[in-house]
């Protein structure tokens, strides 16, 4: 309702301006051409660079430096430091970075954009940039119409920057109309009180234009045309600093308590250096000063002056934070403490991951490996397991197993609170997150997708299977119970076996991990058949004992087979060509029952 | 298309497949590697083996172990092959 609000009375407030003056409509529609220029330049660069910037990111955060030089430079290179503080929250999300790396590429990125400032400052105010904007926009136009991604992408990004220099050049062209008909130079304020009062509204026209870049073109353009002095300009950028943070704290929101941490420590950089830059801004202004006349800019030329301003009060943020870097990671965790872990929640789908296409596809992993976890737990359950029990060293065999001891399971009231909504939380993320895929990414998230869906059979089937096993596991029929405990065994120890490739920590999962798994179901399913037409043959069980063992023996080899595929897809995360060979060298379903046939031709052999 | 374009087109396709086949390769010995790793361990582990149960296990495992170590010297030989024609 208060954003209803804030909202109409904008409109309200820019209309009334339109009304009253056609050169405030020229400078606003300079700035929402603008606006609209960074979002185009925004959607080329996620089109063009197909991952390269998340793999850059993955690579380039293993020291606080590197974090740090990877957001002036992705910052500088893209004139957007929200695009990348949407990745790294997104990154720090899904848990691919940490804080410490997290908050070092946000401090960079505020560096990296004062560039901007530099690039507007030098060239954007002598070229006529309106000029260049039309046939960059004709080029750009053609890019977007075009098929292949990075044409599109390419074509986005020169409609982006047609964009940016037409709003820029309706800017110019509505300040100076302005200075004609009002001298706003007369709404200046000297002193501290201007500094404070000029900051506030530059941190509120940030917040509303939801970019620190289009009020630093403001500034610019403003200045250019003299209708603020140079003091009220500087307290204007110190305000944008502070609103750029905004934007930050609404897209951390939906993230979760990493994101917001994020967010967190962006504010305070931002705040602090604000700070000292208003504490010490004639300090900071004789420096600036020193610097013009070092790199010979003449005296009156405010607008560079501006950008070093810029550029020299967020280095010296950077100086004097950079040593605090881990103090802030800790303190930040300690008052942003890690919510509990939540079985039935999703922990890591979070909107911002869903932009980037390797960033969606491990949140989908780690989701489903979520998922995976509390479908061991109802699993091992309705197996009469603890899961304890499976993840131990102890003998499985050894445990007793009667009516008295059964594990307690509603099925369907677990399947509701720890499968039912995470597993749709995942079918939804994937089905939005696909959309901006190439063919092998959308290949990786199907094969996700079945795994999610193979768990849920497997709960299915085990819920099936329960139903016998709770009824026969304490049979007066010592045949029928030694069989269902031999199936609950079985997979029991397929289960720890899962559990031990997953963590096996002294040689990464790999594919052919699984052949032996798939060899011991093999086994066991024939060994429960032969067992089973035995019984049947001796009389040892009645017409109904039998019909139910062999539907559940069913089950148990099609639980078998669907954990074994899901844990194929989850478990094993080597690099595409390793993994690719793998697959050439695990074996196939013939030459795993060769293997069989050997076996049991060779104990032939034994017995005789 | 002209010949000296075509020429550098088939140079870099060769050199491609070049590189894939010894990326190939690569993967290939490491998987050996580890396989045989693999397989000494479960040698060890048989030789300890308490009951017939885990002995018979064990030895499934090491037929496993030996079936993809061959498939591995199988897909090894080829890339031999190919190269040497």
């Amino acid at each position: 309702m208060f954003k209803k609000i804030i909202l109409f009375s904008i409109l309200l407030t820019l209309t009334y301006g339109f009304w009253l003056s056609s050169d405030f409509k020229e400078i606003s529609a300079g700035v929402a051409i603008f606006l609209f220029g960074m979002l185009s330049l925004e959607e080329g660069f996620k089109a063009f660079t197909g991952g390269v910037l998340e793999k850059l990111l993955r690579r380039t955060t293993d020291k606080t430096w590197k974090s740090l030089a990877f957001g002036v430079v992705s910052t500088a290179a893209m004139q957007s430091s929200s695009l990348v503080s949407v990745i790294t929250i997104s990154f720090l999300s899904t848990g691919l970075i940490g804080l410490t790396a997290g908050i070092g590429i946000v401090f960079g990125a505020n560096l990296g954009t004062t560039t901007g400032a530099w690039l507007i400052a030098a060239f954007g105010m002598k070229v006529n940039l309106a000029s260049y904007a039309m046939p960059i926009l004709v080029f750009g136009v053609i890019g977007v119409l075009q098929k292949p991604s990075p044409l599109k992408g390419l074509g986005y990004i020169l409609t982006g920057l047609g964009f940016l220099f037409l709003g820029i050049h309706h800017m110019k062209e509505g300040f100076e109309a302005f200075r004609d008909s009002i001298d706003l130079t007369t709404y200046a304020i000297e002193g501290y009180a201007g500094i404070v009062i000029f900051t506030v509204i530059g941190i509120l026209a940030t917040v509303i234009m939801q970019s620190s870049h289009a009020t630093l073109v403001l500034i610019i353009t403003a200045l250019s045309s003299q209708q603020i002095t140079y003091d009220n300009a500087l307290a204007l950028a110190i305000g944008a600093n502070i609103g750029t943070t905004v934007t930050a704290i609404i897209g951390a929101m939906s993230a979760n308590i990493q994101g917001k941490r994020l967010a967190a420590a962006h504010f305070l950089f931002n705040f602090i250096t604000a700070a000292l830059a208003i504490i010490f801004i004639y300090q900071i202004g004789a420096l600036v000063e020193w610097l013009s006349a070092l790199l010979k800019i003449s005296d009156s030329n405010y607008i560079l002056k501006l950008a070093i301003f810029h550029s020299v009060f967020n280095t010296l943020g950077i100086i004097i934070m950079l040593p605090f870097i881990n103090k802030l990671a800790d303190k930040l965790k300690i008052i942003m403490p890690d919510e509990p872990l939540n079985r039935e929640k999703s922990l890591y789908l979070s909107n911002s991951a869903i932009e980037l296409p390797d960033t969606a596809i491990t949140a989908v992993r780690k989701e489903t490996l979520h998922l995976f976890d509390n479908a061991f737990t109802v699993i091992a359950h309705g197996l009469n397991f603890h899961r304890t029990d499976i993840l131990s060293d102890r003998n499985l065999g050894d445990l007793n197993v009667n009516s008295a001891t059964l594990v307690p399971i509603n099925f369907d009231a677990e399947y509701d609170r720890t499968i039912k909504s995470l597993y749709s939380d995942i079918i939804h993320f994937i089905s939005r997150a696909q959309i901006n895929m190439k063919p092998k990414q959308a290949d990786q998230l199907f094969a996700l997708r079945a795994a999610g869906r193979d768990i849920v059979e497997a709960i299915k089937d085990t819920k099936h299977m329960y139903k016998n096993l709770s009824k026969y596991i304490d049979s007066d029929n010592q045949y029928i119970r030694g069989e269902y405990n031999r199936l609950r065994l079985q997979l029991g120890k397929l289960m720890r076996e899962l559990s031990y490739i997953r963590n096996n920590v002294d040689d990464s999962a790999s594919l052919l991990s699984f052949d032996s798994l798939k060899l011991d179901m093999e086994v066991n399913d024939s060994t429960t058949n032969g067992e089973l037409e035995h019984l049947i043959r001796e009389n040892k069980l009645s017409a109904q004992m039998a019909t139910s063992l062999m539907n559940d023996s069913t089950y148990a080899y099609s639980i078998a087979s669907k954990l074994i595929e899901v844990g194929e897809v989850l478990f094993v995360e080597s690099d595409s060509s390793m993994k690719d060979t793998e697959k050439d060298i695990a074996l196939t379903d013939e030459e795993v029952a060769e293997i069989i046939a050997e076996d049991s031709d060779m104990n032939k052999g034994k017995s005789v | 298309m002209k010949f000296p374009k075509l020429v550098k087109v088939t140079r870099k396709v060769l050199s491609d497949t070049k590189q894939a086949a010894r990326e190939r390769e690569k993967n290939l010995r490491e998987i050996q590697r580890k396989l045989e790793k693999k397989g000494r361990k479960l040698q060890e582990k048989l030789e300890y083996a308490q009951d017939e149960e885990s002995e018979k296990s064990i030895s499934q495992k090491i037929s496993v172990v030996n079936a993809q170590l061959k498939k591995v010297a199988k897909e090894l030989g080829k890339l031999h092959q190919d190269d040497a024609e």
